[in-house]
């Protein structure tokens, strides 16, 4: 065979014995997705890959946000408690770091009768008896104001408390406290 | 009667009808008809001269005969026909004072429950007697006197809650019922 009809068996495809082939022009990065050439297993890991690294890159902003903001808030927060101290201590206040701990125990029931109570408060609905008296038996310490509670119940429960009228607050969830408030204070 | 037993008898009333007048009041829901309950109880002591064994006794005795009465009183033809009105006038409830509770709104609830609720919530609430001592004084068993005070305390609370409309369930028909 001379060499231009090498050429132009060739360029039809054919090979040297001049029959005719197929010619491979297809590259692997035209084959689709839902060719059979790429596999389904390959195809979803490409995938989770890809929302993994999309997903990782937003944690890092949102991290890097957070960690900003936490800490412009300690340090409002530390300004302020630095402002509330020296102010409490200004005026003489003494800070208390644990206001839940409230000087309450329960005694025994005395069962004092609504004249000789400092205050009775009556509640129909809620289906109880406060009976509130200033104790003078118990003289504990400097500015303490103990006051007894007895508190009757309609289902025949009676208990009674003593409180610290001086630690009670006017403003507590607690009956019980307000009223100890409103006799330490009247 | 001899001077002696007369200022008993003096002494006693003192002791007994400032108690005994709110009882009645709060049965009655009138000044005049309070008075003649109490009247009416001391005359009662008087005729039958009971012998008592504690000044507790003593008390219970009377507020058991004031109630009777008002329960007479009620259950008469004439007041059923003559007194139509549940509601405390505010008239009335000048002539009623509480001596150590806050007179409110709520008392007027409590006077306006049947006999059955009334008496016990009343005791209990604005004459400090205990579960026990209401018992007693009723003859009823501590349990019935619990379920008084809740039943009549959910009364109160629909009344409240529906106004008018829940005067329905406000225990009539258990006025006259046994422990009254």
């Amino acid at each position: 065979m001379r060499i231009n009809e090498w050429d132009k068996s060739a360029a039809e495809g054919k090979g040297i014995s001049g029959v005719s082939g197929k010619i491979n022009t297809r590259k692997l990065f035209d084959i689709s997705v839902n060719s059979s050439k790429v596999r389904p297993d390959e195809d979803s890991f490409r995938n989770s890959l890809q929302k993994i690294m999309i997903q990782e890159e937003a944690m890092k902003e949102c991290r890097g946000k957070w960690e900003e903001a936490g800490r412009e808030e300690r340090k409002k927060a530390a300004r302020m408690e630095d402002l509330g101290q020296s102010k409490a201590e200004s005026v003489n206040i003494r800070v208390d770091q644990k206001e839940d701990v409230k000087e309450t125990k329960e005694v025994p029931v005395r069962k004092i009768p609504y004249q000789e109570c400092d205050k009775v408060e009556i509640n129909i609905l809620e289906g109880y008896v406060l009976k509130a008296k200033k104790d003078e038996r118990q003289g504990k310490g400097e500015g303490a104001c103990p006051v007894y509670i007895e508190r009757k119940s309609d289902d025949g429960d009676v208990k009674a408390y003593l409180f610290d009228g001086a630690r009670s607050r006017q403003d507590s969830g607690n009956e019980m406290e307000r009223i100890a408030y409103a006799v330490a204070h009247c | 009667m001899l001077r002696n037993e007369e200022k008993e008898a003096e002494e006693t009333f003192e002791k007994y009808k400032d108690i005994l007048y709110r009882i009645a009041f709060s049965n009655m829901k009138s000044k005049a008809d309070a008075e003649d309950v109490v009247q009416e109880a001391f005359c009662r002591y008087l005729k039958a001269k009971p012998a008592f064994e504690s000044q507790d006794h003593e008390k219970a005795w009377f507020i058991r005969v004031v109630i009777n009465i008002c329960y007479d009183i009620q259950k008469s033809a004439w007041f059923s026909k003559t007194v139509a009105f549940d509601e405390v006038t505010e008239y009335e409830m000048e002539h009623f004072k509480m001596p150590f509770a806050v007179e409110d709104e709520m008392l007027r609830y409590v006077m306006e429950l049947a006999a059955a609720y009334r008496n016990p919530l009343y005791l209990f609430y604005y004459e400090d007697y205990s579960i026990k001592e209401i018992a007693r004084i009723m003859e009823l068993g501590e349990g019935a006197v619990k379920t008084r005070l809740r039943r009549g305390r959910e009364m109160i609370k629909e009344r409240i809650l529906y106004g008018e409309e829940g005067k329905k369930p406000y225990g009539k028909g258990e006025n006259f019922e046994k422990g009254f």
